[in-house]
C-alpha cells in the first residue's frame, strides 16, 4: 500500500465549556468533546466522503486537517510527517499542500475585494510574480469553468454556484494536493449541486488531486467518492467503500441517515405511516 | 372538485425595485388550493416560490409589491388593505425556514401558544393551558408540560419547528403555508418534521400550502405540484402524474438531477447554465437556454399552454 | 454626487461641512474685520450695514470673530477625531482579531473603565486639573486648544476602537479570512488588506458623529472657560461673554455663535447619517439579489 498523503492518528478536540467567574475557580470545568478519536488514512488520488448530522464535529475536523485548528490531542501527518512538528520550508509546503473549500459563499469572499483581486492574491501568495499570476488567472479559470468577464465582478454580483466556483479556484491557485472541501454544495440548488460535484471529480481524475469531501447529504458523496466515512458524536462509525456503506450498514445509526433521506412517492405508498409513529418517538 | 377553491391565486406579479427601476420577480402566478388539500410549491431559488407564498400572506419584504393579479381566500380578497392581517394567524397559519426568528425569545413557547389562544378564541387560562399541552401532543413533543416553559433558544431546530407548527395551528386555521419548514434541518430530523407535518394533515384535515426545492420532499406530503420558474408556474399535476409523467423538460431535468441513494456512480446529472437574472428574463420560453428539447420556436415566442384534465405544462414542446 | 452622501440629507449636511471648512480656511480674507479689533467707540451695535452681526462690548465685529472662532472650533474637533481614530482603530482592529487572548481582554476592559464616564465631564476634570496655562507646542497651536485637542482625541479612543473591535470580530470570523491564513498570510497582512477595510464604513459614520461631538464639547468646555482662552475667539467663549447681555436686549451677541454651532452639529449628523445609509457593500443590492 502506498503511504498516505493525510492521515489523522486519535484526533481530539475538546472545547471548555464557558463558565462564569467564579464557576471557574471552584468547580472543574467540564469539557466538550467536538472530535472524539478519529483515525484516518487517506491514500494520494482518492476522493473521501466525511457523512455526518450538524453538530458530529466534521466541520472542526475539516479545520484540524487544513491547520486552522490545533488538535487537543493526536497527530495530523502530511506525507508521513507530524504537522505540528514541521518547520520553515516543510511547514510552508504543507500550507500550501492542503487547501479548503468552504460553506457559505457569501463569507467565503471578500465582499470588497473583485474576483480579479481574490484570485491575484491567492496566485501570489503561492510566489509567483505579479506577472505571471496575471497570465495564469484565464487558465485556472477555465479550469473551474468561469468566464473570465466575471473577473471585474464583486462577490454580490455573482450566484451562489459561481461563488463556489471562484472558492475552489482560489484553493487551486495556491497548488494543493489535498482539498478539503466543508459542505461545497450545501447551500446551492439541486440544479446546480451536481455542477460542482461534477467540477470536483473532475479535478480528481484530471489532476490527480486528493479531495476529502464533507456533507450531511449521503445521496451526493455516494455518488462521487471511493469510500466514505459516517460520523456521530465525534467520532466516525462507519466506514467503507460507498455501496457497501448503501447497501450494507452495519452501524444503526447509518442505517438512521439512510432511512431519512427523502424518497418521494416510493416512501409516500409504503411505509409512511409506520416511519412516522417511529420517528415521534424517536430522539430528537 | 365543485366548490370554489380555498385559496385562489390569479395572475399575481410581484415586483421588486426602488423609485422607477421595477422587475417582476413573480410574472404571473395562477395557484389554486381546495380544502383539506396539501399543494407543492417547487423551484430553485429565485424562482419566486417564497415571494408567492409572502404575497399570500402579505408579508412581503421592502422593496417589493404586488404589482397587479388578486389573491382570494374564501371569498376575501387578501389584496385589499387590512384584510390579511386579520386572516393571519387566525384562518392561515404559518411556518418558516427558521423559527428562531418566528418565536419570541423572551417568551416562554407555552405562553406564547396560549396567549394566542386566548386572545383569538377567548378560552380562559386553564382551558388555553389544556388546549396547548394537547396542541405539543399533536405535533409530537414528548412531555409538553415541561416543554411549555422552555424558550426558544433552548430547544433543538426539530423542536422549534414542532413549537412553530403548534403556534401556527393553534387557533384551527384552514391553510398552513410552510416555506422550506425543513432546509435547515438534518436529515433525520427533517424526516421527523416531515412525519409531524404529514399527522398534523390527518387529524386536522387542513390544507397546506408546501414550498420547497426538494422534489423528493414535495412527493412525499403533497396531493398537487406546481414547478415555478423564473416566476412563473411552468407545470402543474397531481403529484403521481408530475412524477410518472412530467411535461415540461425542466421538470424532467429537475428529477434527473435530483440526488437518490441508488447507488449509482459518476458524474451527477446536472441542468447547464443558471437562472436568469432579475431582469434579465429571456424572451419566448426563459427556461430555452438550458432546455435540451429546446427548438427555434421556444426562443422566440412566448410558450403555449398545454392541458390534459388538471394536468397543464406551459412549453412548446409539449404542445408538439 | 446626491447619491454618494446618501441622500438629500446627507448633500445637504455635505454642503454645510464644506461650506464651513471654506470659511475657516478662508477667514482672513472674507472676514470684513479683524476679530481682535477693539473699538470703544462701537460698542455693542446692533447688526447694521456696516456690522451685519453687530458688535460685542469691546466694539468686536461680531461676524469676524463668528467667521474667525470657526477655525479654532473645526481643528479641535477635526484634530481630536483623528487623534481617536488612529489609536482607536488601531486598538479595535487588534483586539477584534486576537479574540480569546489576554490582549484583547486586557485592552477592551481598560477601554469600558475609560469610557463608564462621560466624555463631557472628563474633558472638563482633566483641563480643569492641567489647567489653562499657555504651553507653546507648535507654531500654529497654542496652549488650551492643543491640550483641548489631545484629551478629547484619548477620550475618543475607547468609542471608537469599540465599534472596530465589534465589525473586526465578525469579519475575523469569516471563511475569506481563514483562506488567507491557509494562503499562508501573516497576520498583520490579513488585518490592514482583509479585515480593515470591512470594519471602516460604521467607523467613518461614528466618527463624522464624533466630530459634531466635538463641537459641541469644545463650546462647552470654552464656555466654562476652561477650553480656548480670550482674546482668541470660539463659538463657546463668545456665548460666555454674551452671558452678560442675555437679559439686557443684546440678542445677536448670543444668537450668531449659537447659530454657528447648531448649524455645524446638524451638517455632521445629517452627513453621518447618510453616510451610515450609503456606506454599506452589501446595503444596496438586497433588492437585486432578493
Amino acid at each position: 500500500m502506498t503511504q498516505p498523503l493525510l492521515e489523522l492518528c486519535d484526533i481530539q478536540k475538546t472545547y471548555a465549556l464557558r463558565r462564569g467567574l467564579i464557576e471557574r475557580f471552584t468547580r472543574k470545568v467540564a469539557d466538550v468533546a467536538a472530535v472524539d478519536g478519529v483515525s484516518l488514512a487517506i491514500p494520494p488520488g482518492e476522493i473521501f466522503g466525511l457523512v455526518g448530522e450538524s453538530g458530529c464535529g466534521k466541520s472542526t475536523l475539516a479545520q484540524i486537517m487544513v491547520g486552522l485548528l490545533a488538535p487537543s490531542d493526536g497527530m495530523v501527518r502530511y506525507r508521513g510527517q507530524d504537522i505540528a512538528m514541521l518547520t520553515g520550508v516543510h511547514r510552508r509546503i504543507y500550507r500550501r499542500g492542503v487547501q479548503m473549500v468552504f460553506q457559505d459563499t457569501h463569507s467565503s469572499l471578500n465582499p470588497r475585494k473583485r474576483i480579479r483581486r481574490t484570485l491575484m492574491e491567492a496566485l501570489v501568495a503561492r510566489g509567483l510574480t505579479r506577472a505571471e499570476a496575471a497570465d495564469a488567472l484565464p487558465p485556472l479559470l477555465a479550469q473551474v469553468g468561469l468566464d473570465t468577464v466575471l473577473l471585474q465582478r464583486l462577490p454580490h454580483e455573482l450566484s451562489g454556484g459561481q461563488r463556489q466556483r471562484v472558492g475552489i479556484a482560489r484553493a487551486l491557485a495556491i497548488g494543493p494536493d489535498v482539498l478539503v472541501a466543508d459542505e461545497p454544495v450545501s447551500s446551492l440548488d439541486v440544479s446546480l449541486q451536481g455542477q460542482i460535484v461534477n467540477l470536483l471529480r473532475d479535478l480528481n481524475r484530471e489532476l490527480g488531486l486528493t479531495i476529502i469531501l464533507i456533507s450531511h447529504d449521503l445521496a451526493v458523496v455516494s455518488r462521487i467518492c471511493h469510500r466514505i466515512g459516517v460520523m456521530s458524536a465525534g467520532r466516525i462509525v462507519e466506514e467503507g467503500p460507498p455501496a457497501e456503506v448503501l447497501f450494507a450498514p452495519r452501524h444503526p445509526y447509518t442505517r438512521t441517515l439512510i432511512a431519512a433521506v427523502p424518497r418521494g412517492l416510493e416512501s409516500r405508498r409504503a411505509q409512511s405511516v409506520a416511519i412516522a409513529e417511529v420517528c415521534i418517538a424517536g430522539p430528537m | 372538485m365543485t366548490d370554489d377553491p380555498l385559496l385562489r391565486i390569479d395572475g399575481l406579479h410581484v415586483a421588486f425595485g426602488e423609485r422607477s427601476r421595477w422587475h417582476d420577480a413573480v410574472r404571473g402566478v395562477d395557484l389554486r388550493i381546495h380544502r383539506g388539500e396539501v399543494v407543492g410549491l417547487v423551484g430553485e431559488s429565485g424562482s419566486g416560490k417564497s415571494l408567492t407564498a409572502l404575497a399570500v400572506m402579505g408579508l412581503l419584504p421592502r422593496g417589493a409589491k404586488v404589482s397587479s393579479g388578486r389573491v382570494v381566500f374564501d371569498g376575501i380578497d387578501l389584496t385589499a388593505p387590512g384584510k390579511v392581517e386579520r386572516l393571519r394567524g387566525a384562518r392561515i397559519g404559518m411556518i418558516f425556514q427558521d423559527p428562531l426568528s418566528a418565536l419570541n425569545p423572551a417568551i416562554p413557547v407555552g405562553r406564547q401558544i396560549t396567549d394566542s389562544l386566548r386572545t383569538h378564541q377567548r378560552l380562559g387560562a386553564a382551558d388555553a393551558r389544556d388546549r396547548a399541552e394537547a396542541l405539543f401532543d399533536l405535533v409530537g413533543i414528548a412531555r409538553p408540560r415541561e416543554r411549555l416553559r422552555a424558550y426558544a433558544h433552548e430547544l433543538s431546530g426539530g423542536m422549534r419547528q414542532r413549537v412553530m407548527t403548534a403556534l401556527a395551528v393553534a387557533n384551527d386555521p384552514e391553510l398552513l403555508i410552510a416555506d422550506e419548514p425543513t432546509t435547515a434541518l438534518d436529515v433525520t430530523v427533517q424526516a421527523q418534521v416531515m412525519a409531524m407535518l404529514d399527522r398534523v394533515r390527518r387529524e386536522l384535515g387542513i390544507a397546506i400550502l408546501f414550498i420547497s426545492h426538494n422534489l423528493e420532499l414535495v412527493a412525499e406530503v403533497c396531493d398537487r405540484v406546481s414547478v415555478m420558474y423564473a416566476g412563473r408556474v411552468v407545470e402543474e399535476a397531481a403529484v403521481e402524474t408530475l412524477f410518472g409523467r412530467p411535461r415540461h423538460p425542466y421538470t424532467r431535468q429537475l428529477l434527473r438531477c435530483t440526488p437518490r441513494l441508488d447507488g449509482e456512480t459518476g458524474p451527477m446529472p446536472t441542468i447547464p447554465g443558471l437562472p436568469p437574472r432579475l431582469g434579465a428574463v429571456p424572451p419566448g420560453c426563459p427556461f430555452a437556454p438550458r432546455c435540451d428539447a429546446a427548438f427555434d420556436r421556444c426562443t422566440a415566442e412566448t410558450p403555449g399552454i398545454w392541458r390534459e384534465g388538471p394536468h397543464m405544462a406551459v412549453c412548446w414542446e409539449a404542445l408538439r | 454626487m446626491i447619491r454618494a452622501c446618501g441622500g438629500i440629507a446627507g448633500f445637504l449636511g455635505a454642503l454645510i461641512i464644506l461650506s464651513l471648512l471654506i470659511m475657516a480656511v478662508l477667514a482672513p480674507w472674507i472676514a470684513p474685520f479683524d476679530p481682535l479689533r477693539v473699538s470703544i467707540p462701537d460698542q455693542l451695535l446692533e447688526p447694521d450695514a456696516r456690522f451685519l452681526f453687530g458688535t460685542d462690548q469691546s466694539g468686536r465685529d461680531v461676524l469676524s470673530r463668528v467667521i474667525w472662532a470657526s477655525r479654532s472650533s473645526l481643528s479641535v474637533a477635526g484634530f481630536a477625531v483623528m487623534i481617536g481614530l488612529c489609536l482607536g482603530v488601531s486598538l479595535g482592529l487588534a483586539a477584534g482579531f486576537h479574540r480569546g487572548t489576554w490582549f484583547e481582554q486586557a485592552t477592551m476592559r481598560l477601554l469600558d473603565a475609560v469610557a463608564a464616564i462621560p466624555v463631557l465631564i472628563w474633558a472638563i476634570a482633566l483641563v480643569g486639573i492641567f489647567g489653562i496655562r499657555e504651553a507653546r507646542i507648535g507654531p500654529f497651536m497654542i496652549g488650551n486648544e492643543v491640550k483641548l485637542m489631545l484629551l478629547l482625541g484619548l477620550l475618543y479612543v475607547p468609542t471608537l476602537a469599540r465599534v472596530t473591535y465589534t465589525t473586526a470580530l465578525s469579519e475575523s470570523q469569516a471563511n475569506y479570512v481563514a483562506a488567507r491564513r491557509l494562503q499562508g498570510v501573516g497576520s498583520v497582512r490579513i488585518m490592514l488588506s482583509d479585515v480593515l477595510p470591512n470594519c471602516l464604513s460604521p467607523v467613518i459614520v461614528q466618527a463624522t458623529l464624533m466630530l459634531a461631538l466635538g463641537i459641541i464639547i469644545e463650546a462647552s468646555v470654552s464656555f466654562v472657560g476652561l477650553g480656548v482662552q480670550p482674546p482668541t475667539a470660539s463659538w463657546g467663549n463668545m456665548l460666555a461673554d454674551a452671558r452678560n447681555f442675555l437679559l439686557s436686549g443684546e440678542w445677536w451677541l448670543s444668537v450668531f455663535p449659537g447659530a454657528a454651532i447648531s448649524l455645524t452639529v446638524i451638517g455632521f449628523n445629517l452627513l453621518g447619517d447618510g453616510l451610515r445609509d450609503r456606506l454599506d457593500p452589501r446595503h444596496n443590492i438586497t433588492a437585486v439579489t432578493a
